[in-house]
Parts: structure tokens; C-alpha cells; sequence
């Protein structure tokens, strides 16, 4: 998968980086057990330094996303279960009401929203 | 080092040296086709108005120029904040231009021997009397010049406070043409002389790299 | 509220002794004796003004540095004084251990500059620069330099004035890293470099800063550039180092909150952290440093009708940051004029 970054955008760069390496997972065009571009190979892709890449790739590691093999490189870890179903239900929620607070407030109704949840959702895996 | 240094300051000066070579080159064409016998019979150039002259006056352009060009061609370039920035700093730098003007000078030495040899050669056939007299002026203006060309690049390098370091070649040329080739023992008191103003200039010059800004 | 007022420095805001304060950061620890670079108190005057005014400024080893500033806040002067081109007119610059003006052959060996306009003797070709240079150097790797030229396909028979740019700024570099140096100096190395042979000449300082163990101080104008590359910035306002901070950190302090107000202000009440405003009608702009509660409770007694507090690029963080108050915007509207 191609990274971009925007050295001008508001975002910092390593935060970019976790975004895209984040949605890609979630899309599925990344699999657990794929290998990521070392840091010195991304760093010099995107011409950024490379304690970006690495900050970037330690707080994705943090969260489990990624994981380190010393000498072979960095690859999607495979997703974890760590977590009740109970309490990612409740993050998820914490999110959920953000996102629809958003809506009420773009003036969207109901409908609109769950259609729109509904065929965005297409374009992502979901777990079975 | 030196050779890299000496490529370069060579180069640099190339334009000035020719210019002098080609002077000096019509000074004795010119001198020779007169048709005059301009050496006695032990080979000395009779005619100081035909040679001597012309040389002391091309020999002191030439020293000018150079201590004027080794100094502000850096300047000019912009380029003494880069040369600067390499090992040994401004101190070796500026040895390394001293050593490259005096191997120039030599040089120049040895072009004005050849073609007063060439000339005399052409007057008076192969392997007159005595060399020493005919190279007796050429070896003088060599030795006393080099004051002049110290004091020019003293000139060059001290630009914000001219008017001390101004005077220096100008005594220079005072020095060198009017007083040191007539002393009596002038082959000693000569590069004792020189020696010593070009030991004051130097360290002058040393004196006003430290204390510059060179940017 | 007023304002704290400890700054010695004359011609400087409250707000901007406060933020300078504010924004520098501890950082690791600083072991004196390991830094490549240490300034105490340096100052320079030129003609009556203090181009640099007691300027304490360190970097740590293995640092990439951006040297920040308006025109004519004295980077350039700091850079020059740190390669010992310049006398300090009071203080010192350390450099490796040594002080700047004095460095030992040995030292210098260790020390590679780029300048402005990357100075070389112009009619040299590429092959008569490294020529010239290689022999004053212990070290010089040839294969370095040969990556650099075979690369970016400079002709190396070309004297260096028939080249461009991008070109002659790329056989800067290469010279530079060929001789191994702990630490590189770059002093504006973009400037006038058209945007694709900025990104090549950001491509090879990648390449050098991927091998470990370099320090790189490096001034520069083009902020996108130096986020990509910093990892520590310093800003100079007025000769003096305002902010010393990771570039994150730097980034993070600053925030701009837009409210819209229900009726304009001749001029918002001062606040220690907000370092400047804009106005333009009933829109107020408000950049704040280490934006907090307190900060949040002045915002509301402004009683706005709308607030968003926004996060900033490097670029406009360092515009807020150094632009200063701007007041009450001109609206660049043309008067109607009645028939």
C-alpha cells in the first residue's frame, strides 16, 4: 500500500502515518502478517526523518497493531482480543454518540445517517 | 595540499602572469632588434633603459597584481567562508597562499633569466663571460620585489582600514627601486632587508586574518 | 490581567518574554562536554543594532536542528560565528569542544559547511572541486561522492558555473559528506532552489541522516522542509533564541481559537499565553501557547457566539508565533459608492 504524507497539513506526520496505516488495516488492504516498509525504506520514500517513522510505527506497536520482529522488520500484528467485548462495545459507543452528535449538527436526519453507515460500511472487513 | 593549492592559486594567477611574460617577451624582442650592442664583452646589459628598467617596472605590476589577486579573488568568488571552513582554518590557508606566491615568483625568476639568456643568446652567440653580470639585475629586482607584493596582499586583506596598510607598497617600491640594488654590498644587505619587512609584513598579515571578519 | 514582566529585553512584548519561556523544553539530559555545539551569551553588533544578543544556544549530539528566524534575526551571523568567519563582538561559541574562532586542523576535519548559494570556486569542473578538496581531509570517501554524482547524473568535466542550482547544491553536499564530518552545518542550503531540486536535495540530507552518529545544524525558510527533516527547532527573534524545543513540542504549544464575537473589540485584554491576535470585523483570532483552562475561561468572557480551537501546521505556528499582534485587520473592501 502507498503512504502519502502532507508536510503541511495540520496533522504531524507521524500521526498521518498511524491514520492510513490504521484505515488500511481496517480495510482490509493490509493483513495481519504483512510487512511494513522498514523505517529507513519509508523514511526515505517520503523523504521525512526517520524518528518520525519510528515514533509513527512505536505508538502503532503501543496500541498492537504492529508488531517488531528484531532483524526481519515490522509487520501487522494479528488483531487482539484483549479487550471484552463489553468494553469495546462501550468505547464504541463513546464514539458512536460523538460521531452522531456531528451529524445532528450537520442538519443530517436518521435515515440518512443509518443509509449512509450502511453503504460506507461496504467498503470495509468486517470481522465475522 | 600545497599542490591542490598551488593548481588553483596557479590558475588564478595565469592571467597576470602571461600578461607579464608576453611584456617582458616584447621588452627583449623590442631591446634586441635594435640593433645596438647592448652587451660588453663580459655580457652585461649595457643598456639599462632597454631592460632593467621595463623589468623592475613589469616585475612590480606583477607583484601587485598577485598579492592584490590572491587576496580578492576570494573576495570576488565569495568563496573565503568555503576555503575557510577547511582543516587548519585561515592559518594554513594563508601559508598556503604565501608558499604558492613565492613558488610564482620563482617562476617569474626563472622566465626572466631564460629569456635574457635567449636575447643575449641571440646577440652575442653561445657562452659569453661572466653569467653573474648579466643576471646581476634580474636576481636584484627578484630579491627586493617580493616586499611589494607582500604589501599589496597586506593591502588587499586589511579593506576596511586602508590608509595605514595602504603606504606599504608603496614603500615597498620606494625600498626596492630607489635604495636596495645600488647599495655597495647589496647582495647581502638586499635579502637581509627583505627579509626583515616581509618578516613585519607577514606578521601583519597574520595579524589582520585573525582579527577579520571574513564574512 | 497583567502580564508577569521579567524580560531584560528591551523592544520585546510581555507575551513574547512569557512564550519564550514557555516553549523551551527541558529535553534530554544535557551533558555538558558532549554537545557539538554550545553558544554562552553570544553577540555581534553591526553598525549600532545587536544583530545577536546573548544567544545560549546547545545542541545535542545526533540532533537534526533547524535554525529558525525571520530575515535579519541572525542566524546567518550565529552560523557564520560557529565556523569562526566572524568575531564575536562578547561571548563564546563552542564548537566540538573547541572554541569556534580556534579550532584546531583536527577538529575541523570533523566540521563539513554548506553556505548560502553554496560558495565553490566556480570555474572549477566537479572533478577539479574534489580535487581541491580532497587532500586537505584525513578521511574522504570517494564512493560517497561518486553516489551523489552518478545519482543526480551531474557531468563531472562541466565547470561549476555551468551548471544550475539544484546542481551546484548537490556538488555542495556531496563534498560536505565526503569527508565524514560529525557535524554539518547548512546555512540556508535551499535557498533559490526551484521546489523538485529542493525535494532531491531533502532526499540526499535523508540519506545523511539515516547513518546514525551525525549532528546536523541546518537554517532554513521553508517550514513544510524543516518538519519533514527537524527533530529540534530553534526560533531567533531579535537575536535571541525565543524557542528551543523538540518540533512537535513546539508545534503542540501553539493554538488558534476563532470566535466570532458579538460585537468587535477595540483590542482584546491581555493574557499571559496569548501571543498575538487579529481582527477582522466581528472575527477575532487568538493564538494562545500551551492553550488551558485558564486560557479556555478567557476565551468564554469574551461571551462568542461560535469558538474553534484549531491546531497549526510548523508553517503557520511559526508565522503566529513571530509575526506578532497584527490589531485590527485592514478588510480590503472597496467603499460603495453611491450614485
Amino acid at each position: 500500500m502507498e503512504i502519502q504524507i502532507d508536510a503541511a497539513s495540520r496533522q504531524p506526520i507521524y500521526r498521518q502515518l498511524m491514520v492510513q496505516v490504521r484505515e488500511a488495516v481496517a480495510r482490509g488492504r493490509l493483513q495481519p502478517g504483512e510487512r511494513l516498509p522498514s523505517v529507513r525504506e519509508l523514511s526515505s520514500r517520503l523523504v521525512v526523518n526517520p524518528n518520525t517513522v519510528a515514533r509513527g510505527y512505536r505508538e502503532l506497536e503501543q496500541e498492537g497493531l504492529l508488531n517488531t520482529r528484531p532483524g526481519k522488520g515490522v509487520f501487522i500484528a494479528e488483531p487482539k482480543t484483549d479487550l471484552t467485548k463489553r468494553a469495546r462495545m462501550k468505547r464504541f459507543q463513546e464514539l458512536l454518540d460523538e460521531f452522531l452528535t456531528e451529524a445532528v449538527h450537520l442538519g443530517l436526519t436518521g435515515d440518512e445517517v443509518v443509509s449512509a453507515v450502511t453503504s460506507r460500511a461496504e467498503g470495509f472487513e468486517w470481522t465475522r | 595540499m600545497f599542490r591542490a593549492m598551488l593548481r588553483k592559486e596557479i590558475i588564478e594567477l595565469a592571467a597576470p602572469f602571461l600578461l607579464a611574460f608576453a611584456a617582458l617577451a616584447t621588452v627583449i624582442v623590442e631591446a634586441v632588434s635594435r640593433s645596438r650592442r647592448h652587451f660588453d664583452q663580459q655580457g652585461a646589459w649595457m643598456l639599462d633603459d632597454d631592460f632593467v628598467y621595463p623589468f623592475l617596472v613589469i616585475s612590480l605590476c606583477l607583484a601587485v597584481v598577485m598579492g592584490l589577486v590572491q587576496s580578492l579573488s576570494e573576495d570576488v568568488q565569495g568563496t573565503w567562508r568555503y576555503v575557510l571552513s577547511f582543516p587548519g582554518g585561515w592559518r594554513r590557508i594563508l601559508k598556503l597562499k604565501l608558499a604558492c606566491g613565492l613558488a610564482v615568483w620563482l617562476c617569474w625568476g626563472g622566465v626572466a633569466v631564460a629569456l635574457s639568456f635567449l636575447g643575449m643568446f641571440v646577440e652575442l652567440g653561445p657562452a659569453p663571460e661572466p653569467l653573474q653580470k648579466l643576471f646581476d639585475p634580474v636576481l636584484r629586482i627578484l630579491v627586493c620585489v617580493p616586499v611589494v607584493y607582500l604589501g599589496a596582499f597586506l593591502t588587499a586583506l586589511r579593506r576596511a582600514n586602508w590608509f595605514f596598510s595602504r603606504l606599504m607598497p608603496a614603500v615597498g617600491v620606494f625600498v626596492c627601486w630607489f635604495i636596495l640594488p645600488y647599495l655597495p654590498a647589496w647582495w647581502i644587505v638586499a635579502p637581509l632587508a627583505t627579509a626583515g619587512f616581509g618578516a613585519v609584513l607577514i606578521a601583519l598579515m597574520f595579524h589582520v586574518a585573525s582579527s577579520r571578519d571574513f564574512a | 490581567m497583567d502580564p508577569v514582566n521579567e524580560s531584560a529585553n528591551a523592544g520585546t512584548t510581555d507575551a513574547a518574554a512569557e512564550q519564550g519561556r514557555a516553549v523551551q523544553e527541558a529535553g534530554p539530559e544535557r551533558v555538558s562536554g558532549q554537545q557539538p555545539v554550545v553558544t554562552d551569551r553570544l553577540t555581534k553588533y553591526y553598525g549600532g543594532s545587536r544583530v545577536v544578543n546573548g544567544l545560549n544556544l546547545t545542541i545535542e549530539e545526533g540532533s537534526v536542528y533547524a535554525l529558525l528566524g525571520r530575515n535579519g534575526a541572525g542566524k546567518s551571523t550565529t552560523i557564520k560565528m560557529l565556523m569562526g568567519l566572524v568575531h564575536p563582538d562578547f561571548g563564546s561559541a563552542t564548537v566540538l569542544g573547541e572554541d569556534a574562532h580556534n579550532m584546531t586542523p583536527e577538529t575541523r576535519a570533523q566540521i563539513s559547511w554548506v553556505g548560502e548559494g553554496h560558495p565553490l570556486y566556480r570555474w572549477m569542473t566537479i572533478d577539479g572541486a574534489i580535487r581541491f578538496a580532497k587532500p586537505f581531509y584525513p578521511v574522504w570517501h570517494d564512493d560517497l561522492v561518486e553516489q551523489v554524482i552518478e545519482h543526480f547524473k551531474l557531468p563531472r568535466k562541466r565547470r561549476l558555473y555551468r551548471l544550475s542550482n539544484g546542481q551546484r547544491a548537490q556538488v555542495s553536499l556531496a563534498l560536505a559528506v565526503a569527508s565524514d564530518p560529525k557535524l554539518l552545518i547548512l546555512d540556508d542550503p535551499t535557498i533559490g532552489l526551484d521546489t523538485v531540486v529542493r525535494r532531491d536535495f531533502l532526499e540526499s540530507m535523508i540519506q545523511i541522516i539515516q547513518q546514525e552518529g551525525r549532528t546536523i545544524l541546518f537554517s532554513s525558510h521553508i517550514l513544510s522542509d524543516v518538519d519533514r527533516v527537524a527533530d529540534h527547532i530553534g526560533i531567533m527573534l531579535d537575536g535571541v533564541l525565543r524557542v528551543d524545543a523538540p518540533t512537535e513540542r513546539f508545534r503542540d504549544a501553539l493554538r488558534k481559537v476563532v470566535v466570532e464575537l458579538p460585537a468587535p473589540l477595540p483590542k482584546p485584554p491581555d493574557c499571559p499565553g496569548l501571543t498575538s491576535w487579529a481582527q477582522t470585523g466581528n472575527r477575532l483570532e487568538l493564538v494562545f501557547v500551551d492553550f488551558n483552562e485558564i486560557h479556555q475561561s478567557y476565551v468564554d468572557s469574551l461571551t462568542p457566539t461560535t469558538q474553534d480551537v484549531l491546531e497549526l501546521n510548523l508553517e503557520d505556528a511559526f508565522v503566529e508565533y513571530t509575526r506578532g499582534a497584527r490589531g485590527i485587520m485592514p478588510s480590503f473592501v472597496r467603499e460603495v459608492a453611491h450614485v
